[in-house]
């Protein structure tokens, strides 16, 4: 994996709908500098991720080949510090919502959205990913050096013996 | 023994007269107890006796009672009827008269002395019988030596005592049939009574009939609606979003262009690509509002609601816009295979037939779990055309068939079906004259088949 912290966070968007991926890509490429990258099919989305480093990925619910609650399942798999949000419509909102615990999502959005609250809700998603990441640093980090204070034991230990 | 007579002696021409005037007195009273009184007053006048007793046997007890006591010195009644109870008795015993002309005799009887003692000169006492059985006696004395009784009186008592037990005889089955019929009449009251109780019952259970049916009315309407609404609602979301997205962005972008090419040291470079972006969004905006243009027409064309009476259609355009309306339900799960044939227009109010494919084709989505097809099939026979909607569903269980087109009727959980959908349907097809069939298969699918006559026979003029 790259290093994070250079490059702008990517965000991955899957929607069968062109109209609904040109508009959430054209906010954020005007209001943030993100990296936008969007999907029509969820298995080159997955292909995607699995070769790439993705920050955020958002999910339409309903969709041809793979709804939305299995698509962010698999993202889940590939990688589980992704960020995951599902976009849902009028009639899918409450099996949407009731998914969001199977799956572990970070959020839902409401189409239509607000863009305001959408920029908010990618923030702190990004955010918390950010954190959990450095949680997971941190914790190698540590790991490693309660590795490396074990050897040290032994040494000295061998040492005094 | 000579004055105890047993057999029957002739009676004379007079009395056979007086017989049948009897006959005709007694058998025109059909009151009991006043025919009783009349046969014992006949007895002790034409006999001239003094005192007379008339006994009827107790149809529980078997016991003879006295019913009628003529002349008695009412204080002494015991007295005297036991008396003459032992002469009644006998004739009870052997059912035969007893004829005491002149007392004191040596009949034998034992009451002989009590007789005396009372001062009775003669008795006569006849049994009443009727199918040779014994149903009472006639007991009949006097004090008068000089009235004393005759042979020929008895046989005239026992000519009178027969026409009297079949009078009693009568007038008891008419009693009888009177307690019926009061028994009767009381009893039609009772049911008229509970007939009365019961229609008012169901006066007011049809009430109640009436509202839940208006009310079923009213949420049939709302059963459908619901799902145009549904349908129509997920149709609009998308484009609206974008729209709505869409224009925010303009608002956004304008802002920023502003203060870009306001400010000398703006980079123009920097304002086209922020144009570029809006021109594709603009784009997006068309896009969707040619889709909600298209929502809307198909929404016309189902409803029809610039055409609510028979009107020639081409019920494939009602087909496509219905499948349209639904699209949301089977999209990326279910294959919508159409077979349309070549089917000739028909009258009809398309509005309906639309609700009925609209109905039919919501539950071959709901009936298929994930993934499956749904064939629209149409074609035409003679006189009619016939729209199969087929799906690869759950089926029907067998012992559900007859039920399904009952109102209410469903399967589905609390929140999903009314159970409205196929009676409204089968409702909608009665009044164009055409019918629903189905043919099912547990976990393998249904067949719907509408069947549409082309001269439809309720057509208005
Ligand atoms: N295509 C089908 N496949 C399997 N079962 C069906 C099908 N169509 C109807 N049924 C059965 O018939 C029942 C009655 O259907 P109907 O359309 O009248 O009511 P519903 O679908 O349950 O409710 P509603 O239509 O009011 O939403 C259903 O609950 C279902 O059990
Ligand atoms: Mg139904």
């Amino acid at each position: 994996m790259t290093d994070q912290n250079e490059t702008s966070p990517r965000i991955l968007i899957l929607d069968d709908e062109e109209m609904v991926l040109t508009s959430l890509s054209s906010f954020l490429e005007l209001e943030t500098d993100y990296d936008v990258i969007t999907f029509t099919e969820g298995t080159n989305a997955l292909a995607y991720i699995k070769e790439n480093l993705v920050n955020l990925v958002i999910s339409d619910y309903l969709m041809p080949d793979m709804d939305g609650i299995t698509f962010l399942g698999k993202v889940k798999k590939i990688d589980p510090h992704i960020t995951r949000i599902i976009l849902t419509g009028y009639a899918d909102k409450e099996n949407a919502i009731k998914a969001i615990n199977d799956v572990g999502l970070f959020q839902y959005i409401e189409k239509p959205w607000d863009n305001d609250d959408l920029q908010i809700v990618i923030r702190n998603g990004l955010e918390k990913q950010q954190l959990m990441r450095e949680l997971d640093k941190k914790v190698s980090e540590i790991q490693k050096a309660y590795g490396d204070l074990q050897g040290l034991h032994k040494e000295i230990l061998k040492a005094f013996a | 023994m000579s004055h105890l007579i047993t057999k029957q002696t002739n009676i004379t021409f007079d009395q056979l007269i007086t017989l049948y005037e009897v006959s005709r007195k007694i058998n025109s009273q059909l009151n009991f107890q006043k025919l009783l009184d009349e046969i014992m007053d006949l007895a002790i006048n034409i006999l001239q006796a003094e005192k007379g007793l008339l006994l009827l046997k107790e149809e529980d007890s078997d016991e003879l009672t006295v019913q009628v006591a003529r002349l008695m010195d009412q204080r002494k009644m015991d007295e005297i009827v036991a008396v003459s109870r032992s002469i009644i008795k006998k004739v009870e015993g052997e059912m035969k008269p007893i004829l005491l002309q002149r007392v004191p005799d040596t009949t034998g009887v034992s009451e002989n002395t009590s007789l005396i003692r009372y001062k009775i000169k003669s008795v006569i006492c006849v049994p009443l019988s009727s199918k040779d059985k014994l149903i009472g006696t006639i007991y009949l004395d006097t004090t008068q030596a000089e009235h004393f009784f005759k042979p020929a009186d008895l046989s005239f008592l026992e000519g009178f005592a027969n026409l009297a037990a079949i009078a009693i005889e009568n007038a008891k089955s008419y009693q009888e049939i009177e307690k019926l019929n009061t028994n009767l009449e009381s009893q039609v009251e009772k049911r008229t009574e509970q007939l009365k109780d019961k229609n008012e019952e169901l006066i007011t259970a049809y009430d109640e009939l009436k509202d839940a049916q208006m009310q079923l009315l009213r949420s049939e309407k709302m059963a459908s609606l619901g799902m145009l609404v549904a349908g129509i609602a997920h149709e609009i979301n998308t484009p609206l979003a974008a729209i709505n997205s869409n224009t925010d962005m303009f608002i956004r972008s304008f802002e920023k262009l502003r203060i870009k090419l306001g400010s000398p040291d703006g980079d123009p470079r920097d304002a086209l690509t922020t144009i570029c972006v809006m021109e594709n969004l603009a784009n997006v905006n068309l896009t969707a509002c040619q889709r909600l243009d298209g929502i809307v027409k198909t929404l016309k064309n189902f409803a029809r609601l610039d055409e609510e009476d028979f009107k020639l259609v081409d019920i494939q355009e009602g087909l496509d816009s219905t499948l349209e309306l639904t699209a949301h339900l089977s999209r990326n799960r279910i294959k919508v295979i159409k077979e349309y044939g070549d089917i000739p227009k028909i009258r009809c109010y398309a509005n309906q037939l639309n609700q009925v494919f609209m109905n039919l084709i919501v539950n071959a989505c709901q009936a298929i779990d994930r993934n499956g097809t749904l064939t629209i099939r149409t074609r035409a026979s003679v006189s009619q055309v016939h729209v199969e909607i087929s799906d690869t569903g759950s089926g029907i269980d067998p012992k559900h068939l007859s039920k399904i087109f009952d109102p209410g009727f469903t399967t589905k959980g609390v929140g999903v079906g009314t159970g409205l959908g196929l009676s409204i349907s089968y409702k909608i097809m009665q009044e164009h004259a055409g019918s629903i069939d189905v043919e099912s298969k547990k976990g393998k699918g249904t067949t719907f088949t509408v069947n549409i006559p082309i001269e439809n026979p309720n057509a208005p003029s």
